[in-house]
């Protein structure tokens, strides 16, 4: 034990937090709080079972002093470390201060459901990475962060969402962000850069018009709102189509490519990362249902760029026509490509009972790639 | 089961096919302590040695749930090559087959872990001589797996290389006899595998219990021994005792879920070092450290206290 000075006041009354387990072996108790494990020896413990939020840090000290027929002054300034040691790792309180201030205090620091948040450690590059913008935009009932790159890009996306703008939550204010969009400036002459929508440490979007960026974010935002109040389901796939007919087919290892390949024959792409789909009539919803979005911000930004990429599947409804696999299709295989993805946050149950419906109401075939896309389409 | 998972248990009944269009395999229905599943593969021979390696876990009946390792198309087609899934829930999807497999194995595993509620679980291997288990905590690259590999080849019993499940209702540890994973010391316990699914191996050595020592699997049995090891390389082998609240902090670090019910938890670890010699053993050396261990267990079992009913 040391003789430094002891911080603890005499007249605090100790207590064990409620959500510690105990258990002691030979005079020292091991215990165990919020995924710590700490053992405390023999002083400490003893400490510890007169820590029964009733007795003073004098009281317990004189009566161990009695106990042990030692030097109070001595067993005091024990008793006084070991209180304030046990209080620093969290594992005690002053029963006798505000019960806000103490039992309680770290309680609630757990993300609140409706915060869209990735696990802590899940993604190391989106701690490290400085995005110059962020603010936080509410889809359903869910609170995403969104981030830019530049003052460009977050007045756009400000302006096309400034309806489901909300002040950013605390606890997302310290949360890498769920989506960060990031554009750049269009040159003339040379290799134009892509732009990209971040979602976590994955870029779910690129293309050369800004756009189609912001159309996908779009997309991505809504896909966490509250779908089933809008009677539809997210499956993970990719909407493509020509007029009112529309294929879901399984998201491509190059979309860019894939995209050029499917214009070059009259079929255009969805701007989403999901498939939303209405089990009731067998559509899907191309957009962002359950958003309030200004579109006139992305279509000025289109006016500017349209040339550099092919037009985006229009928003709207479109009727499914077929589902679209790598070969061998069947039904099982376009479940394991369209299904959901664990941690996606979606309602896994509901994407199942839409894919389950679409299996019963359209061909589930091998047209993966664009040419049989197109014919499909042609026939569907 | 719901619908709709009902359907989706239907509908992956028998996938994947080969790209001929037959039936590759799925394995039997297999008792991961609580989770209860079969594993389908798109190749025969892969299946095959997937069922060998859990073995002893082999249950007859249709599993409940699916473990799918699948092949999204021919080479260079749309989407990543592979992917796992438990029933229709997307697990991972990568190109390369060994990276797939892994999550297989992992995910199974995890499940294992997630599904077993009634047991405490501690990350550690186990063995048992005299009728009495010897617990193995440590993180991962403490030796875990090697020592238990060596033990069984020494003739004691496996019970576990990774998840030790403790009952609290009647102090046993329950064997989860899958496969060990083995680092590169005991290379050569590990049988070559079939050519053709080398490339889903990658650089692991996976070996059946059996392939260690037939007859190995034991039967539950009460903990009387603890060693946590930790591995350093190039270190002489010591084993010194450890105070029974040490042994309860190292036990308690690795249990799986502890915060489930932590007091649970606690209390059930301390019965098992209550009953238990408790020990930290330090080695660069699997042999130096496999004779001590086994000295260690031949005086317990040579003393009067020992008993696996004590």
């Amino acid at each position: 034990m040391t003789g430094a000075p002891v911080a603890v006041d005499g007249a605090s009354v100790p207590q064990a937090r409620p959500d510690v387990a105990v258990v002691t072996l030979d005079g020292e108790a091991v215990i165990h709080r919020r995924g710590q494990v700490h053992v405390l020896d023999p002083v400490a413990t003893l400490v510890w079972r007169c820590a029964d939020g009733e007795a003073s840090v004098n009281e317990i000290a004189a009566d161990l002093a009695d106990a042990f027929a030692a030097s109070p002054e001595s067993v005091l300034r024990d008793v006084g470390h070991a209180v304030e040691r046990l209080t620093a790792l969290g594992l005690l309180v002053d029963a006798g201060a505000d019960a806000d201030a103490g039992v309680d205090s770290d309680s609630d620091s757990a993300p609140r459901d409706d915060l869209l948040v990735d696990p802590p450690g899940s993604c190391p590059s989106c701690v490290e990475r400085h995005w110059a913008f962020r603010r936080s935009y509410r889809t359903g009932t869910r609170v995403a962060s969104v981030a830019a790159n530049n003052e460009r890009a977050d007045a756009v996306v400000r302006a096309v969402f400034a309806a489901q703008l909300v002040d950013t939550p605390p606890e997302l204010a310290t949360e890498p962000p769920f989506f960060a969009v990031e554009l750049h400036e269009h040159e003339s002459g040379g290799l134009q850069r892509l732009d990209l929508l971040h979602r976590g440490d994955t870029i779910v979007a690129r293309s050369r018009r800004p756009d189609r960026v912001v159309r996908a974010l779009a997309g991505h935002l809504a896909s966490y709102g509250d779908l089933g109040a809008l009677g539809l389901a997210a499956v993970n796939g990719l909407v493509v189509g020509r007029g009112e007919r529309a294929m879901v087919v399984a998201h491509p290892a190059d979309p860019l490519r894939f995209r050029r390949a499917l214009a070059r024959h009259g079929v255009l792409v969805a701007d989403m990362p999901v498939a939303l789909v209405d089990p009731s009539t067998g559509d899907v919803v191309v957009g962002a249902p359950g958003l309030d979005v200004d579109l006139s911000p992305i279509e000025a930004l289109a006016l500017q760029s349209s040339g550099l990429e092919a037009d985006p599947l229009p928003w709207g409804r479109a009727r499914v026509v077929a589902i679209g696999v790598p070969a061998p299709a069947s039904p099982a295989a376009a479940l394991l490509a369209l299904g959901p993805a664990e941690g996606d946050h979606g309602d896994h149950d509901g994407t199942l009972r839409a894919l389950l419906a679409l299996f019963d109401a359209v061909p589930v075939t091998d047209a993966a790639d664009p040419e049989a896309i197109s014919a499909e389409l042609e026939r569907g | 089961m719901d619908e709709p998972r009902a359907e989706v248990r239907r509908l992956l009944d028998g996938y994947p096919n080969t790209a001929e269009g037959e039936r590759a395999g799925a394995t039997p229905r297999l008792c991961l302590l609580g989770f209860d599943v079969e594993m389908h593969t798109p190749d025969a021979e892969l299946t095959r040695y997937i069922t060998q390696l859990y073995a002893p876990m082999r249950r007859a009946d249709q599993a409940e749930h699916v473990l799918t390792l699948s092949r999204s198309g021919p080479a260079g087609a749309a989407g990543p090559e592979w992917a796992v899934h438990l029933d229709a829930i997307r697990v991972v999807a990568t190109p390369a087959a060994s990276i797939a497999f892994q999550y297989l194995l992992w995910e199974a595993n995890r499940q294992a872990i997630e599904s077993s509620t009634d047991f405490v679980l501690v990350h550690a291997s186990a063995a048992v001589f005299d009728g009495m288990a010897m617990v193995l905590p440590g993180p991962m690259g403490a030796g875990k797996s090697t020592l238990a590999a060596a033990l069984v080849r020494e003739g004691l019993g496996y019970l576990t290389d990774e998840v030790v499940a403790l009952d609290p209702a009647t102090g046993l540890i329950r064997p989860y006899p899958k496969y060990l994973s083995l680092g590169g010391a005991l290379a050569d316990l590990v049988p070559q595998p079939p050519a053709s699914i080398r490339a889903f191996l990658g650089d692991q050595h996976l070996v059946a219990p059996e392939a260690i020592r037939p007859g190995s699997i034991a039967a539950a049995a009460p903990p009387r021994l603890v060693v946590a090891p930790r591995y350093e390389p190039g270190a002489g082998t010591t084993l010194d005792r450890l105070t029974p609240a040490a042994a309860l902090s190292i036990l308690a670090q690795h249990a799986f879920h502890i915060e489930r019910d932590a007091q649970r938890t606690l209390d059930a670890l301390g019965s098992v070092v209550d009953h238990s010699q408790c020990f930290q053993l330090v080695s660069g050396d699997v042999a130096g450290a496999t004779a001590t261990l086994l000295e260690l267990v031949a005086e317990i079992a040579a003393s009067p206290r020992a008993s696996a009913s004590s």
